[in-house]
C-alpha cells in the first residue's frame, strides 16, 4: 500500500496540474486531479465526534488528500481510481482506494447503457456524487450516509436488554460487550449506508428517455460494504435506484437495496435451523434534487430495518430493527462566489420490547439530529473556504454538542 | 437589426477615430498538434443533467488570442455581443477574445441546466441556473483573462482574454489571422493561449499595407 501511495503522489506531483492528460497508450489517455482539504474545527463544547468514521478519521480532520486517476483506454473503456489518505486520522495515516470500471455498451440519443465492475459508487440514493469537498457546500456527510448504530455485523446481542443497554455507543467509539457471541473485538456498529467504503460489485447503468436506472450486485450491504476479498458471507445485495426527470432542475429518484449483513463466522451462533443469509438488511428511499437561479434543494429519506435472530417483540415473535433517515439541505449564492447552505439532518430509530416483560417499548438507539450551516468563499476558481457551525443533538440525557470549523478546500 | 443596435453601432462608428494612416497586422500561429481530451465524467448523472461527455475539443490556433497593445485613442464598447455557447457540456469557442465593455451573451443548447460563473478576476460574476433555450450575459469591464466555469458540470471551462482595444484577433484554423485598420507606429503585439501564456513581438505597423509577424507555442 506504502508503494502504492508513493507512486500516486510522484504520478501527481510530475502531472501538470488540472485536466492534464497524459499519454498512456496509443489511443488511451490519463487524467490527474485531486482534491486537498484542510480543516479546523475550534470554538465549541465538544470535538465532532458524531463525524468519526471507521477508521477514526473524519471530514473534519487537519488534512485530507484525495487524489484521482482517470484512465481512459478508448471511447467505450474507462478506468477510474481514487484514492483518499488522511494523514491526520485519530488511528494514523489512512488510505481508501476505490478503483472501477466503466464499459459504454451503447448511446443514442434516447437511452443509453453502461456497466461498471469493480469497487463501484454506492447504488443508492444521490448522495455520492456531491461527497466531495469542491461540490459539498457544507463539511461533514449526511446522518443516513454514515451513522454509526449499536447494531453490529460481527457480534449479536443476546437479547433486546442487551441491545438497548449499549445505545449511544455505536458512534460514540468502539464498542464491545454483546452477551450474544461473535467476535470479541472492539468496533462501530453498522450505520445505515456506508459511503465512504464503496462496495464490490456490478452495476448496468443508464438511462431511456427522461428515466435514470442503475441496478447492482454487490458483495455487501450498504451498511456493510466489503472490499476486495473481504466478503463476510455467501450472500450478494441487490439493489437499484429509479430517478425520473420531469423537467431540467428537478430530479426525483426512488432507491432500494436488500442483501444479509451478518459475519458468516456467527453462525455457531444462531437459532437452530437458521444462517445468516436468513437476515438481511433492507432499505428503501426517495430522492430530491431542485435548482433554480441561483438556488438548489436537496433532499433524500431512507427507510431500513435489519433482521436479527435475537430481537424479539416480547411474545417471541422476532422483530426488525428500523431505522428512518433523512436530511434536507439548501444552498444559495448570494454573490458572485459566496454561498450559504445549510443541512439539517436525523435518524429516528424504532421502538422495540424492552424486554423487562412490562410490555414497554423503548426506541433501540438514541434519536439523533444535526445542523449544520455555514457561509462559503470561492478565493480563486479552485480554491474554496467555508466557515461553518454544527450543532448536534440525540435522546439521551441531555446530551448537545456544537462547534464552529473552518476548511479550505483546493481542487488542482 | 434592432432599431436599438442599429443607433449604437451608429454612435459607436461616429466616436471611434478614424484612422488617417492604418495598416494591417497579418501572420500565423503554430500551436503543438495536439487535441484537447475530454475528462469523463466520473459518475453518471444521466443525460439530463450530464451530456456524458461530449467529443473532445479541438485545441490550435483557436485557441490563442492575438492582439495589439499600446493603440492610443478611446474605444466604445462594441454593440455586437460575443457568444460563449453551452453544448454538449462543454463552452464553444474555449477561447474568446473580446474588447473591454463588451457584453457576452451565454446561450444554453443542452438539455440540462447550466451555471455559469467566473470567480478570478475582478470580473466576478455567477449567473445562475437557467435551462436551454436561455441565455444570460455579462459585461465585462476590466481587461485580463477571465476563467469562466460551469457551477453544475466541473468540466466545463473556458477563456475569454478581455483586452482594452478593437484589434485583436483569434486566428482561423490554419493559424492565419489579419488585424486590420491599425494607427500607424511601432507596438507590441501579443499572443495569448491560456495553457502556454503570452508571447510578444514588436512590429512597426506602415501607414498603409501590413506587417507580418508570427507566433509559435
Amino acid at each position: 500500500m506504502r508503494l502504492r501511495l508513493i507512486g500516486w503522489l510522484v504520478v501527481a506531483a510530475l502531472t501538470p496540474p488540472g485536466t492534464a492528460a497524459a499519454q498512456t497508450a496509443p489511443g488511451a489517455h490519463a487524467f490527474f486531479s485531486g482534491t486537498l482539504d484542510l480543516a479546523y474545527p475550534f470554538a465549541g463544547n465538544g470535538e465532532p465526534a458524531v463525524n468519526r468514521l471507521i477508521r477514526g478519521d473524519s471530514p473534519f480532520d487537519n488534512v485530507r488528500l484525495r487524489l484521482f486517476g482517470d484512465i481512459v483506454i478508448n471511447p467505450r473503456w474507462t478506468v477510474f481510481n481514487q484514492i483518499l489518505i488522511d494523514p491526520s486520522s485519530r488511528e494514523g495515516v489512512q488510505a481508501f482506494l476505490r478503483s472501477y470500471l466503466r464499459f459504454d455498451v451503447f448511446k443514442k440519443d434516447k437511452a443509453d447503457l453502461s456497466l461498471q465492475a469493480g469497487v463501484v459508487p454506492t447504488p443508492f440514493g444521490a448522495y455520492s456524487p456531491r461527497a466531495y469537498s469542491d461540490k459539498n457546500p457544507l463539511v461533514s456527510d449526511p446522518l443516513l450516509y454514515h451513522y454509526f448504530t449499536t447494531l453490529r455485523s460481527n457480534q449479536l446481542p443476546a437479547n433486546n436488554a442487551d441491545l438497548i443497554r449499549h445505545r449511544g455507543q455505536g458512534q460514540a467509539g468502539d464498542f464491545t460487550g454483546f452477551a450474544g457471541g461473535g467476535s470479541t473485538t472492539r468496533f462501530n456498529g453498522l450505520p445505515m449506508i456506508y459511503d465512504t467504503c464503496w462496495d464490490v460489485g456490478v452495476q448496468a447503468l443508464g438511462s431511456v428517455g427522461r428515466l435514470e436506472y442503475v441496478f447492482a450486485v454487490a458483495q455487501g450491504t450498504l451498511s456493510t460494504p466489503r472490499i476486495f476479498g473481504g466478503d463476510n458471507n455467501d450472500g450478494k445485495q441487490v439493489s437499484g435506484r429509479l430517478a425520473f426527470v420531469p423537467m431540467p432542475g428537478l430530479v426525483l429518484g426512488a432507491s432500494y437495496a436488500r442483501g444479509p449483513y451478518l459475519d458468516s463466522a456467527l453462525e455457531a451462533n444462531l437459532p437452530p435451523g437458521t444462517d445468516v443469509d436468513d437476515f438481511n438488511q433492507e432499505i428503501y428511499g426517495f430522492d430530491l434534487e431542485y435548482g433554480v437561479r441561483h438556488f438548489a434543494l436537496y433532499a433524500e429519506l431512507a427507510n431500513n430495518r435489519w433482521e436479527h435472530p435475537n430481537i424479539t417483540d416480547g411474545q417471541g415473535r422476532r422483530e426488525d430493527l428500523k431505522t428512518l433517515g433523512w436530511y434536507v439541505e439548501g444552498r444559495y449564492t448570494l454573490a458572485p462566489g459566496f454561498f450559504a447552505a445549510v443541512r439539517y439532518d436525523r435518524i429516528d430509530f424504532g421502538e422495540i420490547d424492552d424486554g423487562t416483560g412490562t410490555g414497554r417499548r423503548v426506541p433501540w438507539n438514541y434519536d439523533v439530529y444535526l445542523w449544520e450551516y455555514g457561509l462559503g468563499y470561492h478565493l480563486t476558481d479552485r480554491v474554496i473556504a467555508k466557515v461553518l457551525r454544527q450543532d448536534y443533538k440525540t435522546t439521551s440525557e441531555p446530551h448537545k454538542e456544537h462547534f464552529w470549523a473552518v476548511q479550505v478546500s483546493a481542487s488542482f | 437589426m434592432a432599431k436599438r443596435d442599429l443607433a449604437l453601432v451608429v454612435a459607436a462608428l461616429a466616436l471611434t477615430p478614424l484612422p488617417l494612416h492604418a495598416g494591417t497586422v497579418t501572420g500565423t500561429v503554430l500551436t503543438k498538434p495536439t487535441a484537447r481530451q475530454k475528462v469523463p465524467p466520473r459518475y453518471y448523472l444521466g443525460p439530463y443533467r450530464s451530456g456524458r461527455g461530449g467529443s473532445a475539443a479541438e485545441g490550435g490556433p483557436r485557441d490563442v488570442v492575438v492582439f495589439v497593445e499600446g493603440v492610443k485613442g478611446t474605444f466604445p464598447a462594441p454593440a455586437r455581443r460575443p457568444q460563449l455557447v453551452q453544448k454538449d457540456e462543454r463552452f464553444n469557442p474555449h477561447v474568446l477574445g473580446v474588447q473591454t465593455g463588451s457584453t457576452v451573451e451565454f446561450p444554453n443548447e443542452d438539455d440540462f441546466y447550466h451555471n455559469v460563473f467566473s470567480v478570478v478576476s475582478g470580473d466576478r460574476f455567477d449567473l445562475g441556473r437557467y435551462a436551454k433555450g436561455k441565455s444570460a450575459r455579462q459585461t465585462l469591464s476590466k481587461p485580463g483573462v477571465v476563467v469562466v466555469r460551469c457551477e453544475i458540470h466541473s468540466g466545463m471551462k473556458a477563456f475569454i482574454l478581455v483586452v482594452p482595444n478593437p484589434f485583436f484577433v483569434v486566428p482561423g484554423t490554419d493559424g492565419a489571422f489579419s488585424i486590420p485598420d491599425v494607427p500607424e507606429g511601432t507596438y507590441v503585439v501579443k499572443a495569448w493561449h491560456p495553457d502556454y501564456g503570452y508571447q510578444e513581438r514588436t512590429v512597426s505597423v506602415p501607414a498603409s499595407g501590413s506587417a507580418s509577424v508570427s507566433f509559435a507555442f
